[in-house]
């Protein structure tokens, strides 16, 4: 009782800040240890180490998670409806705190060219309007924000609309009122949920087909009663949920759509070098995102695809149809396109803010689309590569139809090596900026297992490729082969093709015999 | 380093703290003057050979003034030699950079004979060297002299109150460098001030400031977002100053040092002469004592002359702000009233009459708000304009601007303005009264809240929220 007597409340509360911060010291005390190192490596003196000691702190301190989430707990709390750089809507959903405003007038004039070039190749374009998270009266707005959202897409829409381009507005169905923005997009995260990019999907699919008249999509796959839907509780904390932690905006469900009905589909990603063929869960989703919940470092929005990437190309033998869509994307796409590949034969996505391996025009001119869809969000609009096409250059292989022949009719057998880089050269300096068609009979895969063989375009810097594709044995039909055209970048040095006998960087031990293979330059 | 860093806190305190509690007592004061010249050196490394040139020049200049006869001639040339010295120095890395400027400004010929200087301001630097003047004055008024050099250096760089004060005087601690203990009780109260500085630091001035920092940066404001401004600017001052002095009060507590407060609640002064009192009182106590007393003070036979010696403390208290323009007219403004209100009888009715007291009042707080206009506005056009739309020149009254940060910073104003009187402690005084014979614990309740709030506190620096001290600057 002595000593109960003895212990105030004043010096317990000494006792605990000297546990608290002689235990935070020890927990962190890599830090210091991490700084010193850098400093000596890098030969930096007294000042250099301050420096490593101070972003030190702020990028590993151990519990960063817990104290953002609860700084964004003293903010929910204080009152706080805007707040590091993210604002509380009406209806209690995140989004951003600002947005600039976008002066569309190039945008426009850029877009209708595009279009009329595209128009007199023969290709259909759509421009699709994407919501931002905000209801399309911005009634959900709190006093004092102002995204500008609605005006840059009001005038996109109406500008666009009134040069004859054809425009989906998808505003109208998924953030038309503010009870749309509840149910169709996420709380904590700037994108829509899988609700909403469902519908997007439907309404795309009902405007591709009202542009080709002689393609069909067979409607089970837009039905969403065919569609499984599984629900994971409390597994995502958005974009905007990761800048004020769990407790301010809360976190949200994900429900991952999955069709019930059989799929054959097969992506690519190229610059990743990523091939998945399979069902469209094997094809599109990335399961380890449901492994478990990891509100921090991982967004479970990219659960399909695994995220933005140059060039993705969905392949589906079984849709039906024989649509060819190329889409101009932002992230918004990545459930949408997941879709669009059981609707349609082939979908090839290109974010125009990683691909440079071209421009835009001169890959639609190789690739040679049906339908071309631009699909932006108001937030991305100020990005110039959006409306930036290089519609030139694309005429000027349009121009190109004099043949020259690289190699023809050669028969390739690469042997196993250890080596994941295994490979055979086939051409040297090849020319920049120009169109290639490379064509082959057959492919025998043998070693180790492989999906396919790959093809590509070497930069001279020989550290990357630029144009690819995986070509897989058990897609060619009997007796016709396999024919892939592609632009070479417009740079300098020694550029390459070369053929892997697997996946890039994966190709140890495989082998495979290629017939009659072709490379003609156009002229 | 700042207090309010991650670096301070799990790294610099808990070592220097830990070191100190395992030393002998009498290594103690070298190991605190080691870590308070790298606590320096963390911010400025090459401004520590400044430091330990003063610490050395105040030294030799106390020592000498103790050796030579009292009442003599050369005892007088040390001691004025000492604060030309220091004075020296300020002026060259504090007011060079503003002469030169100001004499191209109005004496354009001057172009031609120099170019404007570019030194760069060691941080604390009006703080150190008010510090260690203050001690060879008082060595020459009579106090003993410290002959040990590195417990001097301990008393001029001692960190908790190294680059933001209190000014501390060498009386208050002279006998702490010598023989301190420190009890439990004592390092406790020293972590809750320190608690209390840190909360007020992070949580409210850092908070406020957002509001301030946009409302000055603007060309154009509504009238009422302009006073939302500097509302917000008054409380987020207050709060950083005062909160650095708790901070720097609870440290020294922690280490066995008592320093005397330096604020006491400011903002309920019922003229501008009790404000001064109230705030930054040891800056306040040091003219006082060194420039307007030698003066005279207003023991002096004429009202020219008091009029002469408040002009020169209030001149001087602009000029030590800083050196603009800015801060000389806020300086100077705060002498006339100080003086108006010495030679009539404004601080008697304000005792008095409660009819003059609460308009006065008023008057008085209004005073101080315009006075941090000038404070905080870059240069006087800048400031002319803030005053302009706080009186209408922007020509709304109220627009969705001030409506959208009277919302997100609503609570953090209101708990701002309550914690800048003393109602909240009065509130909890009563309350644990009336919550004893519940065995409701009040204290163990705001002591825990206080530990949360720190937490909180920390969370904003984990997000690497930008915190410096705006006194910082001096």
């Amino acid at each position: 009782m002595k000593l109960l007597r003895k212990i105030s409340g004043l010096r317990i509360l000494a006792a605990v800040l000297l546990i608290y911060i002689f235990l935070t010291a020890a927990i962190n005390s890599p830090v210091l240890l991490n700084a010193y190192k850098l400093t000596t490596e890098n030969g930096g003196g007294f000042s250099e180490f301050i420096n490593n000691v101070k972003t030190g702190y702020t990028s590993q301190i151990k519990g960063k998670n817990d104290y953002i989430n609860l700084n964004g707990l003293f903010a929910k709390y204080s009152g706080r409806k805007v707040y590091n750089g993210v604002a509380t809507l009406k209806n209690g959903m995140l989004t951003n705190d600002k947005l600039k405003a976008v002066d569309t007038t190039l945008a426009i004039n850029n877009i209708s060219e595009f279009d009329k070039w595209l128009e007199d190749s023969g290709r259909e374009f759509v421009y699709v309007q994407e919501p931002h998270k905000v209801d399309m009266k911005n009634e959900l707005l709190p006093v004092g924000v102002d995204l500008h959202a609605t005006d840059t897409a009001n005038t996109m829409v109406s500008g666009l609309e009134e040069n004859g381009i054809d425009v989906l507005d998808l505003r109208e169905y998924v953030a038309k009122t503010p009870e749309d923005v509840e149910k169709y997009f996420y709380k904590t995260d700037h994108h829509w949920n899988n609700l909403g990019a469902f519908l997007a999907y439907q309404k795309i699919v009902e405007k591709v087909e009202s542009l080709l008249p002689n393609e069909k999509v067979n409607s089970k796959y837009t039905n969403t009663e065919n569609w499984k839907k599984t629900t994971y509780e409390d597994w995502f904390l958005g974009t905007h949920g990761k800048r004020v932690g769990v407790n301010f905006g809360g976190v949200d469900d994900y429900v991952l759509y999955e069709p019930k009905f059989d799929t054959e589909i097969s992506t690519y990603i190229t610059n990743h070098l990523a091939y998945y063929s399979g069902d469209f869960t094997e094809a599109n989703v990335r399961k380890e995102y449901f492994d478990q919940p990891n509100y921090f470092e991982e967004s479970p929005y990219c659960a399909y695809i695994g995220g933005d990437y140059h060039v993705v190309q969905h392949r589906n033998e079984n849709a039906g149809n024989n649509i060819k869509a190329l889409i101009l994307k932002d992230s918004f796409q990545l459930p949408v396109q997941s879709f669009l590949s059981t609707a349609f034969a082939e979908v090839e996505v290109l974010d125009p803010r990683y691909y440079n391996s071209s421009s835009i025009a001169e890959y639609i001119e190789v690739y040679d689309p049906d339908v071309v869809m631009l699909m932006v969000n108001p937030s991305v609009m100020y990005h110039k590569v959006y409306y930036n096409y290089g519609i030139d250059y694309a005429k000027k292989l349009a121009k190109a139809t004099e043949k020259s022949t690289i190699y023809k009719n050669v028969d390739l057998n690469i042997k196993p090596h250890e080596s994941q880089y295994n490979y055979i050269n086939t051409a040297n300096n090849l020319t920049p900026g120009a169109k290639y068609t490379f064509s082959l009979k057959d492919v025998t895969l043998n070693g180790k297992s492989q999906p396919g063989i790959t093809v590509a375009v070497f930069h001279p810097d020989g550290k990357r490729l630029h144009a690819s594709v995986v070509v897989d044995p058990s897609k060619l039909k009997d007796g016709e082969g396999f024919e892939w055209s592609f632009v070479t970048p417009r740079v300098k040095g020694n550029l390459k093709l070369i053929i892997y006998p697997g996946i890039y960087g994966k190709a140890a031990n495989s082998g495979a015999t290629i017939d009659d293979i072709t490379l003609i330059e156009y002229k | 380093m700042l207090f309010t860093s991650l670096e301070f806190l799990f790294a610099f305190f808990p070592v220097t703290l830990a070191v100190n509690y395992i030393l002998p007592p009498k290594a103690r004061n070298y190991w605190l003057l080691i870590t308070s010249l790298l606590f320096y050196a963390w911010g400025e490394p090459k401004f520590v050979i400044m430091m330990l040139i003063s610490i050395i020049m105040n030294y030799f200049f106390a020592l000498f003034i103790h050796l030579v006869k009292k009442r003599t001639v050369p005892r007088r040339i040390i001691l004025a030699a000492a604060v030309v010295a220091n004075l020296s120095i300020l002026f060259v890395y504090k007011y060079m950079n503003f002469v030169t400027a100001s004499l191209h400004d109005f004496f354009p010929a001057t172009k031609t004979l120099f170019d404007v200087s570019q030194y760069v301001l060691p941080i604390g630097i009006s703080f150190f060297t008010f510090q260690a003047m203050s001690y060879v004055i008082d060595v020459y008024r009579g106090i003993p002299v410290q002959k040990n050099i590195f417990y001097l250096g301990l008393y001029i760089a001692f960190f908790p109150q190294l680059i933001a004060g209190p000014i501390v005087r060498y009386t208050t601690i002279a006998d702490q460098i010598n023989n301190r203990k420190t009890t439990v009780d004592m390092f406790s109260r020293g972590v809750l001030r320190f608690f209390y500085g840190f909360n007020k630091k992070m949580l409210l001035a850092n908070i406020l400031a957002q509001v301030a920092d946009y409302a000055f940066a603007q060309g154009e404001l509504s009238v009422a977002m302009a006073w939302l401004g500097i509302i917000c600017y008054t409380l987020q001052i207050f709060f950083d100053f005062s909160g650095y002095s708790e901070m720097a009060i609870g440290l020294g507590l922690m280490f066995g040092f008592k320093f005397l407060e330096n604020f006491d609640y400011p903002y309920i002064s019922k003229t501008i002469t009790e404000f001064w009192r109230r705030w930054h009182m040891s800056l306040g106590t040091w003219f006082r004592d060194y420039v307007y007393f030698p003066l005279g003070g207003s023991r002096v036979k004429s009202k020219a002359r008091l009029v002469f010696n408040l002009f020169i403390v209030w001149f001087a208290t602009g000029v030590w702000h800083g050196a603009s323009w800015n801060f000389i007219l806020w300086g100077v403004l705060y002498g006339i009233i100080i003086t108006i209100e010495k030679l009539t009888s404004i601080p008697s009715l304000s005792n008095k009459k409660r009819g003059f007291a609460i308009p006065y009042q008023v008057f008085t707080i209004l005073m101080v708000m315009c006075g941090w206009v000038l404070f905080r506005a870059i240069d006087l056009p800048s400031a002319t304009n803030y005053l302009k739309m706080m009186f209408g020149a922007g020509g709304t009254v109220i627009d969705n601007t001030f409506l959208y940060y009277l919302q997100n910073y609503f609570v953090i104003l209101a708990v701002g303005i309550l914690c800048s009187t003393p109602l909240l402690g009065f509130v909890s005084r009563k309350l644990q009264v009336v919550s004893r014979p519940m065995g409701i614990g009040v204290k163990t309740v705001a002591y825990a809240t206080q530990f949360l709030l720190f937490l909180v506190g920390v969370s904003f620096l984990v997000m690497n929220a930008h915190n410096p001290f705006i006194y910082f600057n001096f």
